[in-house]
């Protein structure tokens, strides 16, 4: 997923949330990246 | 490029406008010589005409800005405002301050995942930094908070510059 923007911010965790609903989370590798993604956000979607 | 660009910013002086609001796109995607020679040259001669007609610039220096920090030291002392989404503001005082306005300091990110504690903490330890001698324009590194940033981290932001800003 790729956050250029901070509004990018609660998309990427509705989406990592859904996959863990979904029972899917420990199937995939979820990689985020773009300017205004960091370790900070990284460790915030993992919450 | 220069001319229609000071041109277009000195319109607004009768109107009683005092600074340019500069916003560059991360030229960290520029090597440092192609910065210097393609740039740079362009950038700072807007920004020394506009001083020279008593305009004062806030740059935005979108991303990292470290490999180009010493170029800001070409512009005249006291020219305007370096506002500084990713660069650290305190190295940016070793190199720039004194002679530049330095702005920043809390990524929005950190407002996002940190604790009250690790705010407090951050808050304290830049403004500590960065009080003696040049002072800091304590700003988000970018002009965006998410929402999902918990209104307690910015009850907590504020009240750590309240304690810690005060000279």
């Amino acid at each position: 997923m790729s956050g250029l923007l901070t509004i990018s911010y609660e998309s990427m965790k509705k989406t990592v949330d859904a996959l863990k609903e979904a029972g899917l989370r420990d199937r995939v590798k979820i990689i985020v990246g773009g300017g205004r993604v960091d370790g900070h956000v990284k460790h915030w979607l993992n919450q | 490029m220069v001319k229609p660009i000071v041109k277009v910013a000195l319109s607004l002086k009768p109107a009683g406008a005092k600074y340019a609001f500069i916003p560059l796109h991360l030229n960290e995607y520029l090597s440092p010589k192609i910065y210097n020679e393609f740039y740079w040259p362009t950038l700072r001669k807007i920004i020394v005409d506009l001083y020279g007609q008593g305009i004062r610039s806030l740059v935005f220096f979108e991303g990292w800005h470290d490999p180009y920090l010493e170029t800001i030291l070409e512009l005249p002392k006291g020219w305007g405002i370096a506002y500084f989404e990713k660069t650290d503001v305190r190295k940016a005082k070793r190199i720039i301050g004194g002679h530049t306005c330095i702005m920043g300091g809390i990524s929005p990110s950190l407002l996002l995942e940190a604790t009250p504690e690790k705010i407090k903490e951050h808050v304290k330890d830049l403004l500590g930094e960065m009080k003696p001698g040049v002072g800091l324009i304590l700003s988000p590194g970018v002009a965006d908070i998410s929402k999902a940033v918990p209104p307690e981290n910015l009850r907590v932001l504020i009240e750590a510059v309240e304690e810690s800003g005060r000279y």
